[in-house]
């Protein structure tokens, strides 16, 4: 069983990221359930999206102990840092801020918004490229069900967009 | 074995309702139930049903009571504000027993409260929102498969007992995503079709306590009211009549308990700790429960499924064995209230919470520690 918590500002596409990792478990034979917390504005405010994937059913669908933390903003690490394991991995945006918290095991620095801006011109894609960086360190879902998903989720027109975001944030050395 | 799908809560009450012959929807969209409106928007014109968006909660559970008696299987769905106000038609249902379901996707409360929070603070409302003694049948499941399968089983006791039924949900079921296996074997009950007969009809004739009204549109005419009636539908106030009713649509639930009420037990036999909790909180207690069993502590789950009636009678032989009844929950004790009626102070622990979150495992743990 893996636990794996997103969380940003509302707006930067925390929950669809969890939604895809959670379908993606889906396909490779997974139970999965996926819940976000989110304020009242929808925007603009703390979010946070949690995914358990396990071989059966879990009774508690909550993360209480993240086995890998994806970071987009400052207000998550803050809010958000104490449902994180000791030996997680932090996948944080350092375009957007640095970490000082020393949280987790090992913590990965991320320029995903910058990479989003200087690759399609717009932070749009910014929650994929850390979706393919997590990809990496959670080892349950690989890029064929990532993009199977990414097929059913996206508009056509920005799959192949999303799908460079993908492989731009698996590739990335560090 | 049946297909997976990966469904939002209200993504499964919505088609388990299809599933189980849903035919209109009449509704106001409200957060955390919105999707399930949204869904049936979208299901019902394509399998020959109706979806109307009312102006409001009154006038959307106002339509499913029309729908109904003209024979469609009908569900409205809301959260607390649009429960509140719609109090009053659903006694309405329940006096003139016309069968329909109300979901209730609870979120904190009073008022607007947290929207995008969950709650358990509408148990006591689903049993007592309406004004007057009534029955009440209310489920509460705690998860996304389970919604899938009770929200079909809340059409069958709607039909089968002539009895509006509240589907009780929380935020955190409402918009969790989850693995759900469709199954082919499912049994949806159908109303029974009543042919125009000799003599003048009766359409609160009974037969075992149910009455079998016709469908309006079906040839035959008749009256329903919010008033005490006798078997012609027409107003009866005499006390005799109001004492013979109000005893049997009591009856009508109590003769038939077995069938209506359901619930989950997990754990340790004969457990020392016993944690009681209802809806996605029970799932937090189940995995505080395995976790204090292997720490060699004797505890058990006890889920109320059918929340009301409340499960009393297994509870109470449960409870009895128990060295202490820990009642966990996301509100003030509204369960552990009820409880009160049967388990004694001395044994009885409330666990409450209202920060807009489960209360975690960990902290039942916390709790459980503190009493051993």
């Amino acid at each position: 069983m893996k636990e794996i918590m997103f969380a940003g500002i509302g707006g930067q596409g925390v929950i669809l990221s969890a939604s895809i990792l959670a379908r993606a478990g889906i396909l490779k034979g997974y139970y999965a359930a996926q819940s976000q917390s989110y304020g009242s504005e929808s925007r603009g405010t703390a979010t946070r999206a949690e995914v358990v994937l396990s071989e059966e059913f879990v009774d508690f669908p909550h993360v209480e102990h993240a086995d890998i933390f994806v970071v987009m903003a400052e207000m998550g690490v803050k809010l958000f840092a104490s449902k994180v394991s000791q030996e997680a991995i932090v996948l944080y945006d350092n375009s957007v801020f640095e970490l000082s918290e020393n949280i987790g095991k090992e913590r990965i620095g991320i320029p995903a918004t910058r990479l989003a801006v200087d690759t399609f011109k717009k932070p749009l894609y910014a929650n994929i490229i850390m979706l393919g960086a997590m990809m990496r360190h959670c080892g349950m879902v690989g890029p064929e069900e990532i993009k199977t998903v990414l097929k059913e989720t996206v508009p056509s027109k920005a799959l192949a967009d999303n799908i460079k975001a993908l492989e731009l944030g698996s590739g990335l050395e560090y | 074995m049946g297909e997976i799908k990966f469904l939002q809560g209200n993504e499964a009450c919505a088609l388990g309702a299809m599933r189980a012959g849903l035919r209109f929807f009449g509704g106001y969209p409200i957060t955390p139930s919105s999707e399930i409106a949204e869904q049936c928007a979208r299901l019902l014109p394509c399998s020959g049903g109706r979806f109307i968006q009312m102006e409001d909660e009154i006038a959307s559970i106002a339509s499913i009571i029309g729908a109904s008696l003209a024979g469609s299987k009908s569900m409205t769905a809301t959260s607390g504000p649009g429960f509140s106000l719609m109090q009053e038609a659903l006694g309405y249902g329940i006096m003139a027993e016309i069968p329909f379901v109300v979901v209730n996707v609870m979120r904190g409360g009073p008022s607007t409260g947290h929207p995008t929070g969950p709650s358990q603070g509408d148990i006591m409302q689903a049993r007592w929102g309406t004004h007057g003694d009534h029955p009440v049948i209310a489920l509460y499941p705690e998860s996304v498969p389970e919604t899938y399968y009770e929200i079909i089983r809340a059409f069958n006791l709607a039909e089968r007992f002539r009895q509006p039924v509240i589907f009780l949900m929380d935020e955190i079921l409402g918009k969790m995503n989850e693995s759900v296996e469709i199954k082919d074997d499912i049994s949806v009950f159908e109303r029974e079709k009543i042919q125009s007969r000799d003599g003048r009809y009766r359409p609160y004739a009974m037969k075992d306590d149910i009455p079998l009204t016709a469908n309006y549109g079906e040839g035959l005419r008749f009256h329903v009211t919010g008033l005490f009636h006798d078997e012609t539908g027409f107003p009866d106030v005499s006390g005799e009549n109001i004492q013979k009713n109000m005893d049997r649509m009591y009856r009508k639930i109590e003769n038939n308990i077995e069938e209506l009420q359901k619930w989950e037990e997990s754990g340790a036999d004969n457990p020392e700790i016993l944690l009681v909790s209802a809806g996605t909180q029970a799932r937090s207690a189940k995995m505080a429960c395995q976790e204090l069993n292997s720490r060699g502590i004797s505890a058990a789950v006890f889920r109320p499924v059918t929340v009301w009636p409340f499960p009393e009678k297994r509870l109470s032989a449960l409870a009895a064995r128990s060295k202490k009844v820990l009642v966990v929950e996301m509100n003030k004790g509204q369960l552990a209230d009820e409880c009160r009626k049967f388990i004694s102070d001395e044994k009885l622990i409330p666990v409450n919470q209202l920060n807009s979150e489960m209360i975690s495992p960990d902290e039942i743990i916390r709790q459980v520690e503190g009493v051993l």
